[in-house]
């Protein structure tokens, strides 16, 4: 035999060094593709779970609602999508300052803005696709912070400053973006004040105070809706 | 003839000569026995939990995380993320991070804007890993929604228990309070084993493979910000959060005091805040104290601000504001 044991012995010890390295490099290269963490600001940029993860888990931040708590109605279908021209009917029907009788449209609402009771105080008296402005100029729909603003103004002024409103996305810009609520996403502008809702339920903390006893409210604490 | 009363021999009984034990004597000294058998087995139970391989020896030896080194903490890290898939399914990602240098975060929370529905309280166990399931058992959120007469901010007469058909009620007005992470945290100081402590953002958290559950922070806590976790969390696979930070949302061991950390997985990323991004009101101003242009500082340069037991002298970070 030509080769000695020593030969064997060498290319024996290459050979393990040789995996080593492979394993080495392998798991550090699974430990770079697992380090980007979920990333709810850009939710179809979810980095994808690695093959050995199953898809399971609040994978990018799905678990928090964010949702805008006014129910959809109205200007809310344009922003669906559902793109309608309102002057289709409106040049037809003369601008009307009262809302005052039954109309065959717009019989759902119900205007409670304070003492702003009437259409044209916002609506554009000639292009009904428009908002109007203190001089009778238009302000596009997508400006609609602009026309509240002509009341509300020191509302505006916190809203600009991020301050009125909620705020989602990075609070630090150089990581990322924040997205602002428009005015009508949260308030219905023919009815601004928020509608009570439902709580939550209360939390059972500490285990023993679960029913409080003489707690301040006549129902009982427990809640057994859904959670 | 004398007697020598070295020489009488008083009638002992055999008994008296070889003090046998008597039944009281025996139960007593069995009893006491129990009791330190008891002990000694209560004392080595840890070894058990070593056994069963619920901890591993890693865990009984580990370090302080700030004197932990950045490879063994990876190590720790990795080991609780295959803990957290044995257990429920879900490999989550377990990260440390860093505070970010020059910032200081700063929280503000609209009493005008709060309506109570408890919306934030919610996001913070989905956000933390906490058991929601059964209504008896949502206990761990970090915010505790307070529901305050109108016309005095009297914690006295305030109730977390409410659980009316609709809120905002008449005469009623509602305060979340929180961790508020204060700057003389009275929590940090009588830690005994220094398991909590304040990071240079302002963050104030607890290493809870540090933390021994003797619950003296929570005894100092002015805010009763801090909860007891009396048992492991329920949660099926599709409840995980994955986004987890070892001081923070990681799943915690039983019987360590937790605490809001601003969320520090998400906000020392950049991002807001679990419970401000679901507040339906906006009623929640998060952002950095040290940044002049920051919402925070609008807040606190322009708005009415309350600092919540101001006289006890904790300088929180946290702060209630008016709009009105």
């Amino acid at each position: 035999m030509s080769t000695s044991p020593g030969k064997i012995r060498m290319i024996l010890a290459l050979a393990l060094c040789a995996t080593a390295g492979v394993i080495l490099l392998a798991k550090g290269a699974g430990e770079s593709a697992a380090a980007p963490a979920p990333d709810d600001a850009k939710l179809p940029d979810v980095a994808r779970p690695s093959a050995s993860q199953p898809v399971t888990g609040l994978v990018g931040g799905t678990h928090l609602d964010k949702t805008p708590p006014r129910e959809t109605k109205g200007l809310d279908l344009v922003k669906m999508g559902w793109t309608y021209n309102c002057m289709e009917c409106h040049k037809l029907f003369p601008a009307k300052w009262h809302y005052d009788r039954p109309m065959n449209e717009h019989k759902d609402l119900k205007l409670d803005h304070g003492n702003n009771r009437f259409c044209l105080n916002c609506h554009h008296p000639t292009n009904r696709n428009a908002f109007v402005d203190y001089d009778g100029a238009e302000i596009a729909q997508a400006n609609v912070v602009e026309l509240c603003a002509k009341c509300h103004g020191t509302t505006y002024r916190d809203w600009k400053a991020g301050v009125h409103g909620r705020q989602n996305g990075f609070w630090d810009a150089d990581k990322g973006e924040k997205t602002k609520l428009k005015c009508i996403q949260c308030h219905d502008p023919h009815s601004p004040k928020f509608k009570a809702m439902a709580p939550l339920a209360p939390l059972r903390y500490p285990p023993r105070a679960a029913h409080p006893p003489g707690a301040d409210h006549s129902e009982p604490a427990g809640h057994t809706d859904e959670p | 003839m004398n007697h020598d009363p070295q020489d009488t021999v008083s009638p002992r009984t055999i008994e008296q000569v070889y003090k046998p034990i008597d039944r009281r004597t025996f139960l007593k000294g069995s009893a006491v026995a129990m009791v330190g058998v008891a002990g000694l087995m209560a004392a080595l139970k840890p070894l058990l939990a070593l056994e069963s391989g619920e901890t591993t020896l890693d865990d009984l030896l580990q370090k302080h995380y700030r004197e932990l080194k950045p490879e063994d903490l990876k190590k720790i890290m990795a080991a609780l993320e295959a803990k957290t898939e044995k257990q429920y399914g879900v490999r989550p990602t377990i990260r440390d991070l860093k505070p970010i240098p020059g910032v200081e975060f700063g929280y503000a929370l609209n009493l005008t804007r709060c309506i109570g529905c408890r919306k934030c309280a919610h996001a913070c166990l989905k956000e933390n890993n906490q058991s929601r399931d059964d209504a008896q058992d949502i206990e761990m959120s970090y915010i505790r929604v307070l529901e305050m007469n109108k016309g005095a901010i009297n914690l006295e007469t305030s109730s977390v228990y409410y659980d009316p058909e609709t809120v905002p009620q008449k005469g009623k007005y509602y305060m979340p309070a929180q961790c508020h992470q204060c700057r003389q945290s009275p929590c940090t100081k009588v830690c005994p084993v220094q398991a909590t402590w304040q990071e240079p953002d302002g963050v104030v958290v607890v290493d809870y493979n540090w933390c021994i559950g003797c619950r003296y922070c929570m005894a100092a806590c002015p805010y009763d910000a801090r909860r007891f976790n009396y048992k492991k969390p329920s949660l099926t696979k599709d409840q995980i959060n994955p986004n987890q930070s070892y001081l923070s949302n990681r799943i915690r061991p039983k019987g360590v005091v937790e605490k809001c950390t601003f969320c520090l997985h998400r906000t020392r990323d950049g991002k807001y805040p679990a419970c401000l991004e679901v507040c339906p009101t906006g009623a929640r101003v998060f952002g950095n104290l040290l940044d002049p242009d920051s919402e925070i500082n609008y807040i606190l340069n322009n708005k009415r601000v309350y600092v919540l037991k101001e006289e006890v002298g904790t300088l929180p970070r946290f702060y209630y504001f008016f709009d009105k």
